[in-house]
């Protein structure tokens, strides 16, 4: 017979682990559960705390286009450089990892040591770089005489997207670089000298053997972008909190840079308005959004492998 | 049937046994309070109670004071700074943690401290403090939205305008402070003169660094507050955005974005006549920022005169065990004569008490070499303090900063961008997380 439950033997392995999961229901779980219920309720710290149901939720969803521009915004960010970081992940680890280069582990570090800078540290140093009065790329095009008058990047919302684009790009192409280096290392050098002996161009090589080998490592990448991506908080926040204007800009010029994230923070802590039960349901609204998405792109892979 | 249970006893004892190690991590010592409470009852045990706060300069300095008086009564100070301080508050509300049993309130955020319900209201019982012996002007910066008085501030914040003397003789003819102040009665007097100082210099010289540099005065200039309730004042915050629309079309201001390195950096430059200035900037922002300097720097009674810039409220929290202790502190520091003469011993810092302004001699800080010999001390007294007004603060002052700062660097580079669309941005950015805010 099948012992179940508890026996005297096996009840110490229970209780060696008990510690992990009980650590995990208290400061885990039970916030999760607890940021649901907040987000049903009205709470504040100006001693609301009403339970209203959905009320935050049709607030946000129907009546409230900054929440919408957050979601616009990441996906706008999301466009402008995952297809790029895709594209050129794989053209330079191809590039590192071709006979072309020598010195294969001094280029992988070079690329990736942005990755490794601190989001606060990338926010700061794109503010300082972009700046109207102050910034380095100004007063460069100034001095050159490609300016006669000082623009300002990040005052208007088209500019200030593609910084946000070009910052998380920079930042993340050694992280992309770095799986497509390993990914291509671990194929069958066989393969490819199989294909160059049958006539194979080097474009067929990219296209026909490593890029469909690359493909776990592209679903991989691709969606924890979307996921972090739809996280994205840090980058902007501090690109704007005036370190080098001076004034701190909340979501940037008309909202340009929002992301739901920060909307969760700014609605809860940042500004004085303390709405929990609203930054709740902003949280759990984003975290469905990268459920959809991230199941959206598992389904479209997917797809694609049973097609062919 | 027995051992089943048995098993399901072990379970539950291991899970409860956990939660406790765990829960015991996050809760609050009360027993230290306990014996602090107790002794707060005897006028002379000792008493330690706990402050959190950023100018420790001048706590530790004033502390010393203090303790000569009242030897039984000892602070933990814990420092805390401005930016982070409301975040910190609130997430000990939040997680239900004890607060000090001292708070502060800046400026930025103090009508949202004061709403947060954590504050004794010192005008009643047990402490009932006489409001009238404050200069007028005070009682809307301690003021919470039920008129309670909440606070008392650490130094009254007068605001004036900063100038370089040089650059007012060589474009208005005088660096006397009297003389600029009438050359200036009012902001179109100003402005006009802005036009001239641009055409002279070729534009190279402004009259103020940017357009938040007239905000921070102008916003704070009279008495009608911008939200009353829950009603906005649309009239007084399009006026204020019409006038800061001049300025930039006449080129006031040369948009270098207050704060910012450029603006530091603009103060030993030639590019920036005026700044808004409080008592506290000649040494945290002017003398840093110019420091080779001498004689070079003055200050004036601006257009339309003096405002309050800046400011601390120290208060004492509602739920603190040590109530008797806390007040006995702010009383003598914050409210007595012979705390304000302490308080201006080591800080200079001038509490906004009637009795103490009786006789403005004593507050003569002397000639001041690098102000040109002006004596600042009594500037602040006799031609600022005065001409000041206050609005009521209100949880909304931080947002409506933020919206103001995001709208005016719009207009600062758009110069299509006029006030009404402003206000309209205005507005939208306030709305977002004040859905209660009705727009008149």
């Amino acid at each position: 017979m099948k012992a179940s439950g508890m026996s005297r033997k096996n009840k110490w392995p229970y209780l060696f682990i008990a510690p992990y999961f009980v650590s995990y229901a208290v400061l885990s779980l039970f916030p999760i559960v607890f940021t649901f219920y907040m987000s049903l309720t009205d709470w504040d710290l100006y001693g609301n705390r009403n339970f209203i149901g959905l009320e935050n939720y049709k607030q946000l969803f129907f009546h409230d286009s900054y929440f919408w521009k957050s979601l616009l915004n990441v996906f706008l960010f999301l466009l402008g450089y995952l297809p790029a970081l895709v594209i050129v992940g794989m053209l330079l680890a191809s590039v590192i990892e071709s006979k072309l280069i020598r010195r294969k582990t001094f280029f992988r570090l070079s690329v990736f040591s942005a990755y490794m800078t601190t989001p606060v540290a990338v926010g700061i140093i794109f503010a300082l770089f972009f700046d109207w009065q102050g910034g380095i790329l100004n007063q460069l095009f100034v001095e050159i005489g490609l300016l006669t008058e000082k623009i300002n990047w990040l005052g208007s919302a088209d500019s200030a997207r593609w910084i946000v684009i070009t910052m998380v790009f920079w930042k993340n192409l050694g992280y992309f670089v770095m799986f497509y280096t390993a990914g291509m290392a671990s194929v069958d050098r066989s393969i490819y000298e199989a294909a160059i002996i049958d006539g194979a161009s080097a474009k067929d090589v990219f296209f026909r053997i490593t890029m469909p080998l690359l493909k776990p490592i592209n679903l991989f990448l691709i969606i924890t972008s979307i996921i972090s991506g739809l996280q994205l908080v840090e980058e902007p926040m501090l690109l704007f909190s005036g370190w080098a204007s001076g004034s701190s800009m909340v979501g940037g010029p008309d909202g340009s840079t929002f992301t739901p994230i920060w909307y969760m923070f700014d609605a809860s802590f940042d500004s004085s308005a303390f709405k929990y039960g609203k930054g709740a349901a902003i949280a759990y609204s984003t975290f469905l959004f990268i459920a959809l998405f991230s199941v959206i792109s598992i389904k479209w892979f997917n797809k694609e492998d049973k097609g062919r | 049937m027995k051992r089943t249970g048995r098993k399901v006893g072990t379970w539950v004892a291991c899970l409860a046994l956990s939660l406790m190690v765990v829960i015991a991590g996050c809760g609050s010592n009360d027993a230290n309070h306990g014996t602090a409470s107790e002794n707060g009852k005897n006028q002379d045990a000792p008493v330690k109670l706990t402050a959190w706060g950023w100018d420790k300069a001048w706590f530790d300095a004033s502390l010393v004071e203090f303790n000569k008086v009242h030897p039984n009564i000892s602070i933990d100070f814990v420092e805390v700074s401005a930016g982070d301080y409301l975040k910190k508050v609130q997430t000990s509300i939040a997680s239900g943690s004890e607060l000090p049993d001292i708070l502060w309130a800046e400026e930025a955020f103090r009508g949202a401290m004061y709403e947060l319900n954590v504050l004794e209201d010192i005008s009643s019982e047990p402490y009932n403090f006489d409001s009238s012996k404050l200069l007028d002007f005070e009682l809307p910066l301690l003021t919470n939205s039920k008129g309670e008085l909440v606070g008392l501030e650490q130094s009254g914040s007068p605001g004036a305008l900063a100038y370089k003397r040089d650059l007012a003789k060589q474009f208005f003819g005088t660096d006397d402070p009297q003389e600029l102040a009438a050359l200036f009665p009012d902001w179109n007097a100003f402005i006009e003169k802005g036009k001239e100082v641009v055409q002279e210099s070729g534009g190279k010289t402004y009259m103020l660094g940017s357009l938040m540099d007239a905000y921070t005065i102008l916003s704070k200039q009279g008495t009608t507050a911008v939200v009353d309730g829950t009603t906005v004042n649309r009239e007084v915050v399009l006026e204020l955005f019409k006038r800061l629309q001049v300025m930039r079309d006449s080129q006031t201001e040369g948009k270098l974005g207050m704060w910012s390195p450029t603006w530091n950096a603009s103060y030993s430059q030639d590019n920036v006549i005026f700044y808004p200035a409080a008592n506290w900037s000649p040494q945290f922002v002017i003398k840093p920022n110019d420091k080779s300097s001498n004689g070079r720097w003055g200050l004036m009674v601006p257009p339309e005169g003096g405002y309050p810039y800046g400011g601390t409220t120290i208060g004492i929290w509602k739920d603190s065990k040590n109530k008797d202790a806390a007040w006995t502190y702010m009383n003598w520091l914050l409210a007595s004569d012979e705390g304000a003469e302490a308080n201006f011993k080591v800080s200079n810092y001038i509490l906004p008490l009637k009795s103490f302004f009786e006789d403005t001699s004593k507050l003569s800080s002397g000639p001041d070499e690098f102000f040109g010999g002006q004596d600042l001390g009594s500037f602040w007294v006799e031609e600022v303090f005065p001409s000041m007004k206050a609005k009521q603060v209100t949880k909304y002052d931080q947002d409506i900063y933020s919206a103001s700062e995001l709208v005016l660097e719009t207009m600062a580079q758009d110069p299509n961008f006029n006030a009404e669309e402003a206000l309209m941005r205005w507005e939208k950015q306030l709305k977002k997380n004040h859905s209660e805010l009705i727009f008149k």
